[in-house]
C-alpha cells in the first residue's frame, strides 16, 4: 500500500496491492451484509437516505450496536428516535460501503464526495471488528488467538489507510 | 440598578426553551484525527476549537458539541452516527 495523498486536481490517490483491494471490498461487502437485515431497501423506497423507518431497540448483535447506536440516554426517546432514522442511518452505511467496493483498485482515486464515503465505512469497519474483539474501551485487552491477531492486524491497516485519508483530504 | 435586576428576576423562561445538548462520547475505535476533523467540517469548528473538543472526549470520555433546540440536536446526533461518532442528545439541566 502507498498511502492516501492530496493530487493538484483535487482528488486523493493511493496504491494497493491486489489483495489489499480484495479485502477492502469483502470487508465493505461484509459491513453492507450486516446491515442489510436493518437496511432492507423496498422498491416503495424513493431513495437511498430518504427511508423513514426502523425497530425499537438496539441491536442484539454488538458490531450492528455499535453502528446503529441510541440517540438517547432514555430507552422510550430512543426507540422513537430509532423507530423513524434507523433504516435510512443503515442504508447511508451500506452506501458507503458499496463506494468502497465499486472505487477499491490498484490506482485508487477518489473524489470529495467518494472520499468521505470511504473515511465513514472504513469507519464502519473498524467499528465492527472491535466489537467482534471485545474492544470496548481505552483499557481492553484483546486475548490474542492467531484469529484475534489477524483481525487486529487488519483493524491497525484499516488505521493506517484513514488517517492517511483524512490528512489527505485535510491538507 | 438594582430596581432592573430585580425585574429581569420576574421575568420566567418558558419552559420549551429548555435547551438541549449534542454529546459525544469517547471510544477506542475512533482516530483522534478524524474526530477533530468532523469536528471541523461537521460543525465549522476551528482547528484549535475542534481539537479541543475531540482532547475533551479523550480525556474526560465526553464532550459537548453542540446547543439548541431538540429537533437540531437530533439531525446532529443522526450526523454524527453517519460518521461513526457515538453521539447522544439530552436536556442541557440532565
Amino acid at each position: 500500500m502507498i498511502p492516501f495523498r492530496a493530487t493538484e486536481d483535487g482528488f486523493v490517490e493511493a496504491q494497493f496491492e491486489n489483495e489489499e483491494v480484495d479485502l477492502l471490498a469483502t470487508l465493505a461487502s461484509q459491513v453492507g451484509g450486516l446491515l442489510q437485515g436493518v437496511a432492507a431497501p423496498s422498491d416503495d423506497d424513493p431513495l437511498p437516505g430518504l427511508v423513514i423507518g426502523g425497530s425499537e431497540t438496539l441491536p442484539a448483535d454488538a458490531a450492528l450496536a455499535r453502528l446503529l447506536p441510541n440517540a438517547y440516554a432514555e430507552a422510550e426517546a430512543s426507540a422513537e428516535f430509532r423507530r423513524l432514522t434507523e433504516r435510512g442511518l443503515a442504508g447511508r452505511k451500506q452506501a458507503s460501503a458499496q463506494v468502497i467496493v465499486d472505487t477499491a483498485s490498484p490506482q485508487t482515486r477518489l473524489d470529495a464526495s467518494a472520499a468521505l464515503a470511504w473515511m465513514r465505512s472504513l469507519t464502519d469497519m473498524r467499528l465492527v471488528i472491535a466489537a467482534r474483539l471485545g474492544i470496548e474501551d481505552d483499557e481492553s485487552e484483546v486475548e490474542l488467538t492467531d484469529e484475534s491477531e489477524a483481525m487486529l492486524a487488519v483493524y491497525d491497516w484499516l488505521g493506517g489507510i484513514q488517517d492517511s485519508l483524512v490528512r489527505a483530504v485535510d491538507r | 440598578m438594582a430596581q432592573i435586576l430585580e425585574d429581569l428576576d420576574r421575568v420566567e423562561a418558558p419552559v420549551t426553551d429548555s435547551p438541549w445538548i449534542t454529546l459525544v462520547w469517547n471510544d477506542p475505535v475512533n482516530l483522534m484525527s478524524y474526530v477533530s476533523f468532523v469536528f471541523r467540517s461537521y460543525f465549522g469548528f476551528s482547528h484549535e476549537e475542534a481539537d479541543k473538543r475531540m482532547l475533551e472526549v479523550h480525556n474526560d470520555g465526553r464532550a459537548v458539541v453542540a446547543t439548541g433546540p431538540r429537533e437540531e440536536m437530533e439531525r446532529h446526533v443522526e450526523a454524527m452516527h453517519d460518521y461513526g461518532l457515538w453521539a447522544t442528545l439530552q436536556k442541557a439541566d440532565e
